[in-house]
């Protein structure tokens, strides 16, 4: 009481900046930036390119650095706004930004409006909009789930956009928008003093509207009604709402807001970098270093951080030559930032209160003879259609030639590496967006056991790529334990973009040589796999042997703890678990199990590509589809499956003469777009397919009376059930009952078989009570 | 044997901001004892309990286990001492079966002495019996009543086989039958080898059970002594009834 009375008082508008006293930085933030600096002295010793520092030289890059770190601004406080009004994290930000700026080359480049005008009408129309759209459609639904699903769900969206835009606006052509009032159009001095170089109005411009924007932001938030609304709505939706605020109102206003910030952002940095999809990914995780460089709240410092990545980002490619091997380096600045500042922060406390695990799905253990028997069905089907032992005139593997069965390999050698999610973030509730990272890492070090270019390799040293990638995981999971959900998710990401960046394009790392690394046919137990059928089988059985071990290792007491952790961090420390070592085993294990498949995705491959084979959107396109497909269950990775399925399905079409419409909509829409839409729809059915899929095919196995019983119970229940809002134009459903007994400690009732009733005399009862009983 | 108490906590004080959540307290809790720490809402008892567990770091003073300051020692280190709690508001692993919630614990329970061969499924069966849950033990929890649910919570921290148990309102949301059934098994289950401190708001669990109650107020300590003391303090009769 004293406390809500004592701040209520206090001045709104100060907070933004008395945030952190001075005193009270954290020791953390020392060591990283002491840690940062050093690394940037380092770097500069090293790689320094030997350009004579003139001060127009170092003028103009520190011009340019401000002009592009304030882009980058324009997007990380959009960012901020959101994540602070909403409580949603939008990993979809940077991607509505490169949507728009296409949106915007559409009208003035390519239809020939009037620049102004088409400013207009993306940055104040369509923006607004979609971020309204998007609200309604997506983001409110995502209140009520798991903390996770928030996260893949906007990683999906960004997903989904990026590869939208990219199908819109194909790469056949370089888009370039010019700088507004020309290239050439600039001021050289300043009242009467010579700047040495030109200052683009387009750039002074840029500055000034980010500077402005920040103030205009932090005034909103802190200084008029509806900004304290929308603060107060990301606290307590309820209570706002009694007191008079509309919070989808709220919301969508916050949305249109940061969906504008995005498109402004992405038109005014269009004229520095080239217009296409790939070149614009980078802005993605600048704008979440940016963000979280300001603790995900703090709008100055969010403006701060991404005045110094622009800067740092435009000395760097001044004055530093990195030569082939670290060609990327400059582009790098923002993941290796993020990182640092993720490593930095300051330990997360464990929480109590959040428990969100009645928002999980119900959860029936796999038997051990139910996985072996699943994994040996499906070998089965693998040799019988490899061999053409069944054919129906549809299979035929001489007709369809090999493709099919390469792109089953490679599909395979992803499903292992989707594994890998499953006991991390379906069982532990820790989240990786770097899987493929790990599996590259896990490639690589095959490489180097099992030698480069060998036609045959040792299958033995895939147990010694297990047993390296272990403690790699673990290594990366050390600072990621002290932390939780969202800013795990950004570490990884940032991890995942600095590999791609920095480590698979040297030279040493993949060999690059005569058109990649190659991986030699694997040699184990006596049978060299050389054969694309012999292959596939080799890697069934290295999937059944991991699904059938993810089983045992759910059930034993790891698997126990691991759920315990995701369910009360708080309660498992107070019965004895070691939280973070938990966290490291799960990681390490995950790891281990990517680096396995990583092994033979590579030799799936037969070569990889140390730069396309690791692009970050690859990686998250796993993450999506296993999380898609149910993500706490073994059989998960299989669902990888789908893509060069559907892909084949369109080759086979193509050559039947089929439908053309059928073919382009499989090959342009529903393999690029797939994983995004699939794991957008997790936002209405958070059990995952297998779970549906296994639900309908449960009842049909002898030894499955609980399926039976369970189905025939919710086929009861759900008759009367409608949507709506809760409790006012519809029944509360059996689990909303079980919340609100235990929010309101009501335990008067009792849970009978087959439904509830009341439990004893009338007058503790409740409506809900009474609304419950009349359902069922 | 006699020296140190099971417990002492000594001058702690704890602030969150402008607000002085305890002032100077100090409490004691003894072996085969049931003390209990009663007082109003936002009087700070939840608040020592997660100073003493380790889930919040007091602001100053010291927390002694068996003679031992435990100020620095993280959760889990303090629960392997022999800490159990239990929460105010539900923490059970809500995906687990009632079976797994204190398997969990039995598999990292603190073992008395070399002889202790128990097999964590044992002792597991044992709880579940003695909880009378094992109607439910195959259940997930997220889908059992409340009541049900802080058994096996309760159920949980003993599997720790703990010296000292901390339980934070046990019979919030439960029935008047149950309030009863707890209040009997906390006194089953107090030994030479096991303390109780209890957070309670049902005086009749506290008055039946208690052989030490300690009053908090505002952060302050307002009155210790026996049940009957206690009843007739005028100062905890203020506290609870506002007069004066």
């Amino acid at each position: 009481m004293r406390k809500a009375l004592d701040t209520s008082k206090a001045p709104l508008g100060k907070a933004t900046f008395a945030k952190i006293p001075l005193s009270r930085i954290p020791f953390g933030a020392l060591a990283a930036s002491a840690l940062g600096t050093a690394l940037l002295i380092l770097i500069f010793w090293r790689y320094w390119g030997g350009n004579e520092v003139t001060y127009t030289s170092f003028a103009t890059a520190t011009f340019i650095g401000l002009a592009v770190g304030s882009l980058y601004a324009m997007y990380a406080t959009g960012l901020v706004v959101v994540y602070k009004t909403t409580g949603i994290f939008n990993f979809a930000q940077g991607a509505i930004g490169v949507f728009n700026a296409f949106l915007f080359w559409e009208f003035y480049v390519n239809r020939g409006w009037h620049a102004l005008l088409a400013l207009a009408v993306v940055v104040l129309v369509i923006a607004p909009l979609e971020g309204v759209l998007l609200d309604i459609a997506v983001m409110r639904r995502l209140r009520n789930t798991l903390p996770v699903m928030q996260l893949v769900a906007t990683v999906a969206l960004m997903v989904l956009i990026l590869a939208t835009t990219g199908k819109i606006w194909q790469q056949d052509s370089i888009r370039q928008v010019n700088f507004f009032f020309g290239r050439g159009a600039g001021v050289e001095s300043i009242f009467g003093w010579n700047l040495g170089f030109k200052l683009l109005y387009h750039r002074l411009i840029t500055i000034g509207t980010a500077i402005a924007l920040a103030i205009f932001l932090s005034f909103l938030l802190y200084r008029t009604r509806i900004g304290t609304a929308m603060r107060a709505v990301v606290d307590n939706r309820g209570l706002a709402a009694l007191n008079g605020v509309r919070p989808n109102v709220i919301s969508s206003i916050a949305w249109a807001l940061g969906s504008s910030l995005a498109a402004l952002g992405g038109i005014l940095i269009a004229p520095e970098i080239q217009l296409d999809p790939i070149n614009l990914n980078i802005l993605i995780i600048t704008a979440f270093a940016a963000a979280t460089f300001g603790a995900l709240k703090n709008l100055p410092l969010t403006v701060v951080g991404a005045l110094l990545i622009g800067l740092l980002s435009q000395h760097i490619s001044t004055w530093l030559k990195f030569g082939s091997d670290f060609r990327f380096a400059p582009d790098a600045v923002a993941p290796v930032l993020l990182f640092i500042v993720v490593i930095a922060l300051p330990k997360a406390q464990l929480s109590i209160g959040r428990v969100a695990s009645h928002l999980k799905p119900k959860e029936r253990l796999t038997h051990p003879a139910e996985a072996i028997f699943g994994v040996a069905v499906l070998i089965f089907m693998i040799l019988v259609l490899s061999k053409g032992w069944l054919n129906f005139g549809i299979w035929d593997p001489g007709a369809w030639g090999q493709a099919p069965l390469n792109s089953a390999l490679v599909a395979m050698g992803l499903a292992l590496i989707g594994l890998s999610i499953v006991p991390l973030t379906g069982w532990a509730g820790q989240i990786n967006f770097a899987p493929l990272a790990f599996a590259g890492f896990g490639a690589f070090l095959y490489l180097k056991f099992a030698g480069i270019g060998q036609e045959t390799t040792n299958g033995y040293w895939i147990f010694l790529v297990a047993l390296v990638c272990a403690p790699m995981g673990a290594l990366i999971a050390i600072p990621a334990s002290r932390l939780q959900g969202l800013y795990l998710a950004l570490g990884s990401l940032a991890f995942a973009q600095g590999m791609s960046l920095l480590f698979f394009p040297h030279s040493s790392i993949i060999p690059s040589a005569s058109g990649g690394s190659h991986f030699g046919d694997i040699r184990m137990f006596g049978i060299t796999f050389d054969t694309r059928e012999t292959f596939l089988l080799l890697i069934f059985f290295a999937f059944g042997v991991i699904v059938v071990g993810l089983v045992f290792l759910r059930r034993s007491r790891y698997g126990r703890r691991w759920v315990a952790l995701n369910d009360s961090p708080a309660a498992s420390a107070t019965v004895g678990i070691d939280v973070n070592l938990t966290k490291v085993i799960v990681y390490a294990v995950s790891a281990a199990i990517a680096g396995v498949g990583g092994v033979f995705w590579a030799t799936a491959n037969s070569t990889l590509d140390g730069v396309r084979s690791f692009d970050v959107i690859n990686g998250l396109n796993i993450v999506l589809l296993v999380v898609a497909a149910g993500v706490s269950i073994p059989m998960a990775g299989i669902f990888l499956v789908f893509i060069p399925v559907f892909d084949n399905l369109a080759t086979r079409l193509e050559e039947l003469g089929s439908v053309n419409w059928l073919v382009w909509f499989i090959r342009e829409i529903s393999v690029p777009l797939g994983p995004g839409f699939l794991a957008l729809g997790m936002v209405f059915n958070p059990r995952g397919a297998l779970y549906e899929m296994g639900r309908g095919f449960a009842p049909i196995l002898p030894w499955r009376k609980d399926a039976r019983k369970e189905i025939a119970q919710e086929n009861a229940q759900k008759a009367d059930l409608e949507f709506g809002e809760m409790g006012l134009d519809r029944p509360f459903a059996p689990n909303e009952i079980i919340d609100l007994d235990r929010r309101l400690r009501i335990t008067d009732f009792v849970v009978p078989e087959g439904g509830y009733r009341r439990h004893d005399s009338a007058e503790t009862g409740t409506e809900a009570a009474t609304a419950a009983g009349d359902t069922t | 044997m006699t020296a140190a108490p099971l417990l002492e906590v000594q001058n702690v004080a704890k602030r969150f901001g402008g607000v002085q959540a305890l002032t100077d307290t100090n409490l004691q809790a003894e072996p085969d004892k049931i003390t209990s720490l009663i007082g109003p809402n936002g009087a700070g008892k939840t608040t020592l309990f997660n100073i003493i567990s380790g889930l919040l770091p007091a602001t100053s003073g010291s927390v002694y286990f068996k003679g031992r300051r435990i100020n620095n020692l993280s959760v889990t280190r303090r629960s392997r001492m022999g800490i159990a709690r239990t929460f105010q508001k539900l923490e059970a692993f809500n995906s687990l079966s009632a079976r797994d919630n204190i398997k969990v614990a039995a598999e990292r329970r603190r073992r008395r002495d070399h002889h202790d061969h128990h097999n964590p499924n044992d002792i597991t069966d044992e709880l579940l019996e003695k909880a009378s849950l094992s109607e439910v033990a195959d259940i997930t929890v997220g889908t059992l009543p409340t009541g049900t649910a802080r058994l096996v919570e309760l159920a949980r921290a003993l599997a720790m086989t703990p010296s000292l148990l901390l339980l934070d309102e046990p019979s919030s949301g439960l029935s008047e039958e149950e309030t009863q059934a707890v209040a009997q098994l906390l006194k089953s289950i107090v030994s030479p080898d096991l303390g109780i401190l209890l957070v309670e708001h049902d005086m009749s669990i506290v008055m039946s059970t208690s052989t030490e109650i300690y009053v908090l107020d505002f952060g302050l300590i307002i009155a210790q002594g026996e049940p009957e003391a206690i009843q007739n303090d005028p100062m905890v009769r203020a506290a609870y009834l506002g007069a004066n």
